[in-house]
């Protein structure tokens, strides 16, 4: 008996096969080409001008939500939860990770520790962390850091989200954005990620 | 009564409701249907940890309509990667009978919220406050 397949039996060799494969060949080519072609366009056509891109809770510098890395990371001034202005500006020069994260959000909250973590043990190498917290409310920021005291820098984006859209980054928590000592977003992860990979990543920016 | 609920569009959970029929100065139940999308998950009402915003479902009384009673089905307890317990959560599709007091006859509109945070295994979306709309037709 015969062994059953999904895949049909391989056909015999045809008449003049060799020229359709070519054939089949160029067209393959001739649409990655033009793939390529439009990518390469339209990349272009939608990057926006984060030279000076600036965000002071209502405004910002858009970064495609699909294609954060490789850009400048637009400057943000926020306050702590003590009302504090903070601003990226003042992080100049430094490799810096930006985690945003919630509250109420359990998988960044397995996180949390990790980022006190390597504060520590990168900060002789200059890493900034910062927690932004999409929390609604500031209350909840502050009852949260009495309980669970966080010894990085957090901030509060405002209730709004507007940070993180403006990171270009896509509702889920958490995400983290690595940002080298040159002012470039090296890498976004979103979702909950083990803790050697984060580590890697942070070893790109160091 | 005739009774149903609007679509809703955003986020990864939806509510509809069915046609309810019933009398004037009388009492109805109207099984409202939320759905969530495979691999996400909506918090319980009594959430067992305070850190987790409740899934709700409020109705504002209108036209001597009035939502009495919401009945929450049973959670599900779930593992997550994130959670050493087990949370108690929503999936799939759940039936919440709302039980309504009507008043005098005619065809009314009632507005309501759903207010839900939703998660996978590895992340957790904003909470959502999605409004409906229930036309009470009562006779």
């Amino acid at each position: 008996m015969e062994p059953s397949s999904a895949t049909p039996p391989a056909r015999p060799p045809a008449a003049g096969q060799p020229k359709s494969a070519a054939l089949n060949w160029i067209i393959i080519g001739l649409v990655v080409i033009g793939g390529l072609v439009y990518l390469a366009y339209s990349r272009k056509a939608a990057a926006p001008n984060t030279a000076n891109g600036a965000v002071n809770g209502n405004s910002a510098a858009i970064l495609e939500a699909a294609n954060v890395t490789g850009r400048a990371a637009p400057t943000w001034t926020l306050r702590d939860v003590n009302g504090k202005p903070v601003s990226l500006s003042q992080f100049a020069g430094h490799p810096v990770v930006m985690d945003f994260w919630a509250t109420w959000c359990g998988p960044c909250q397995i996180e949390l520790p990790w980022w006190q973590q390597f504060q520590k043990q990168y900060a002789s190498r200059g890493l900034v962390i910062v927690g932004v917290s999409e929390d609604l409310n500031l209350n909840d920021v502050r009852k949260y850091l009495a309980k669970t005291p966080i010894d990085y820098q957090i901030v509060w984006d405002g209730g709004s989200n507007t940070l993180q859209n403006s990171y270009g980054t896509p509702f889920g928590l958490p995400t983290t954005l690595f940002i080298d000592r040159q002012g470039k977003i090296t890498e976004r992860v979103t979702g909950l990620e083990g803790k050697p990979e984060l580590d890697k990543a942070l070893h790109a920016i160091l | 009564m005739l009774l149903t609920a609007g679509a809703q569009t955003a986020g990864v959970a939806h509510i509809a409701g069915p046609v309810v029929t019933a009398r004037a100065q009388a009492t109805a139940i109207a099984a409202l249907s939320i759905t969530v999308e495979p691999g996400f998950h909506i918090q319980s009402n009594h959430p067992k940890l305070d850190y987790i915003i409740p899934s709700a479902i409020t109705i504002t009384p209108a036209d001597g309509i009035s939502a009495t009673k919401v009945t929450w089905p049973p959670t599900v307890d779930r593992k997550f990667s994130f959670s050493p317990q087990p949370l108690a959560v929503f999936e799939g599709q759940i039936k919440v009978p709302v039980t309504l007091t009507t008043g005098a006859a005619g065809a009314h509109v009632l507005h309501g919220t759903f207010r839900y945070q939703a998660c996978n295994d590895q992340l957790c979306r904003p909470p959502v406050t999605e409004p409906f709309t229930l036309a009470v037709h009562v006779r």
